[in-house]
């Protein structure tokens, strides 16, 4: 097996990295993987080459890259969104299918990166594994976020870009103008999945038109959570109630929400294995 | 120019990023911090490479053996094989701007492993070093301990398994053994910064940087290889540029 | 207040970058739920208690009650410097 690095551009005309994996055989298909909001193309715990070596041995050749904004790609971090990493996903995707003619083309996402899968799967895949999918799209702290809100300064205030602010915080004197001024509005983490016409939201309508989307794709669903991961029965819900076709659902036993276990990431691959080799 | 790109360390291909910078006369070898904190250290040492481009200077961000995109297997990995990585890296940076002043740029144990290295570069630039690895394994474990029990108890891992990380025993026996406390002056340029909530140095980095002559920093911002998410590192860019 | 516990919410804030005033922060107040405090917040808290009282907690001691308030964290700060002595 080979692996070849790789350079891409987006529609945004961002240089994005990536890892071409080529089997040294024919591939019975191949893979696109997809990290995760905070993650890059190697996982965390590296678990996204490790998956890339692992099932390019049986055959499956496979992509990983970089959203823009992430990793070693060009972008602006904070400008990131789950429509930009749809966009750059339509691209990588494309550029899999040029290379791969013969065989299926599957998505692998891992945590965010299954609501690129979700965003994007209408027009590009032959099936979809998603490991620790959460809720599409949904608002941080969607219950009683005001409260939260209060609750969370601190959060807000990492994400201050002024250095100043920093020192005064450190310094104990509060810059509330500027704690105000990061609450309201922008990109990143705090701000993941809303809506609105700021740069680093979403465009307004995006949830509902890949909401819609989404349920029209009929092809194989493969769901992996751990049973120790808070977000999993809350998502497996959601997919249960909004997927044309009920996906397979998986648990691994004791394991958290990024499978921050050796043995964890063992069964992610076996059970993901077993579910590739039913595709080809 | 961005270029991604595999080189020879050994046996191994290591995969690295290259930015050159038109007629540069510094280039950088940025080393990695270790395991799950490379993860969110990563692009923070992307927008230091960045800032580094746009003032002239190239650099090569690599992964060690076993990590990242790298040939190798991290359970075999030993500090002594990513001390060579670094030198492969060197050699790398070397050839291709054979004119240009050699720096080492390191966080936490990259840093380190920069200062282990020193003699190959005129510049080092160390983010954070580790003093005493068998503390880092310590707080690394007591994370680990965290991550259970606030996800509702459960069966801590196998010794060995370090949040997903195979930690060999080799590798585990040379950080236990890793002690920069006691050490020597460094002929060339150095600069030793602390990152964390004081706009002070901590007295033990204080006297690492006094042993090997180096100046010091303190850049206030939240320690960016433990967080989850993202935060711009906007004062430690800004004080990239006071490096000359 | 004690001074103990005055120190410690100085580091929580220090700490966290929480733009709160410290006096603010309730001796006997969930931390976790009153600050939303997930694994990386706590990992800098047990960082910090180390460094600001020149302890060192092994990790086979490491208890999330012991970081639950700020008395529950003064506790443990007296139990290791008891140890010391």
């Amino acid at each position: 097996m080979s692996e070849i690095p790789l350079i891409f551009p987006n529609a945004r005309g961002e240089t994005l990295v990536g890892i071409l994996h080529n089997t040294a055989k024919t591939p019975r298909g191949a893979l696109l993987f997809l990290h995760g909001w905070s993650g890059y193309r190697t996982g965390p715990h590296q678990m996204l080459t490790r998956a890339a070596r692992h099932f390019g041995a049986s055959g499956w050749s496979s992509l990983r890259f970089d959203f823009a904004g992430r990793g070693d790609s060009e972008g602006d971090t904070e400008l990131a969104t789950l429509a930009t990493m749809r966009d750059d996903t339509n691209i990588a995707s494309r550029l899999l299918r040029e290379k791969f003619t013969d065989g299926p083309i599957i998505a692998v996402g891992l945590c965010s990166g299954c609501e690129i899968a979700v965003a994007a799967a209408g027009r590009n895949w032959d099936g979809i594994a998603l490991w620790s999918a959460p809720i599409f799209a949904a608002l941080p702290e969607q219950s009683g976020q005001e409260k939260k809100r209060a609750a969370n300064l601190g959060k807000y205030a990492r994400k201050l870009l002024d250095p100043r602010t920093y020192l005064k915080i450190a310094r104990g004197q509060v810059d509330t103008a500027a704690v105000g001024k990061a609450m309201k509005g922008g990109g990143g983490a705090a701000n993941k999945n809303v809506e609105s016409r700021e740069p680093g939201q979403l465009p307004p309508g995006f949830r509902a038109q890949s909401l819609s989307d989404w349920k029209k794709y009929n092809g194989p669903i493969l769901q992996i959570y751990g049973d120790a991961d808070p977000i999993a029965p809350d998502a497996r819900a959601w997919y249960a109630q909004h997927s044309a076709r009920p996906p397979v659902v998986e648990t691994v036993a004791g394991a958290n929400h990024s499978f921050y276990g050796l043995d964890w990431e063992r069964q992610v691959f076996e059970i993901t294995q077993k579910w590739l080799d039913a595709r080809n | 120019m961005l270029e991604p790109l595999f080189f020879p360390s050994g046996e191994l291909q290591l995969f690295g990023i290259w930015r050159a910078a038109n007629n540069a006369k510094h280039v950088w070898v940025i080393c990695p911090p270790f395991a799950e904190e490379e993860k969110s250290a990563h692009r923070t040492l992307t927008e230091i490479a960045l800032a580094l481009q746009a003032r002239g200077e190239s650099s090569l961000f690599f992964s060690y053996r076993g990590t990242g995109d790298s040939e190798g297997d991290f359970a075999d990995a030993t500090l002594t094989d990513w001390r060579a990585d670094i030198a492969a890296a060197v050699a790398v940076v070397g050839a291709r701007v054979p004119d240009a002043e050699i720096g080492l740029l390191g966080v936490r144990l990259g840093a380190s492993l920069a200062y282990l290295e020193r003699e190959r570069a005129s510049r080092l630039l160390l983010i954070e070093p580790i003093l005493a690895g068998r503390a880092m394994l310590s707080q690394l474990n007591m994370r680990q301990k965290m991550r259970v029990s606030m996800a509702g108890g459960g069966a801590a891992l196998p010794a060995g398994d370090l949040d997903g990380w195979p930690l060999g025993e080799n590798l585990r026996d040379e950080l236990n053994a890793l002690d920069l406390r006691d050490t020597v002056k460094y002929e060339g340029e150095a600069q030793v910064w602390n990152v964390g909530p004081r706009d002070a140095v901590a007295p033990p980095l204080q006297n690492f940087a006094d042993q090997i002559g180096a100046k010091t920093r303190a850049i206030v911002m939240p320690a960016f290889w433990n967080l989850l998410d993202y935060t711009p590192p906007v004062p430690l860019l800004e004080a990239l540029t006071s490096v000359s | 207040m004690n001074l103990l516990n005055s120190r410690i919410k100085n580091m929580i804030v220090e700490r966290l970058f929480l733009p709160v005033d410290p006096n603010a922060i309730a001796d006997d107040a969930s931390l976790m739920e009153t600050y939303d405090i997930d694994s990386v917040a706590l990992f800098e808290l047990v960082v910090g208690l180390e460094a600001e009282f020149d302890i060192s907690m092994e990790d086979m001691e490491f208890s999330p009650a012991n970081f639950e308030t700020v008395n529950a964290m003064a506790a443990l700060v007296e139990s290791k410097q008891g140890e010391g002595s």
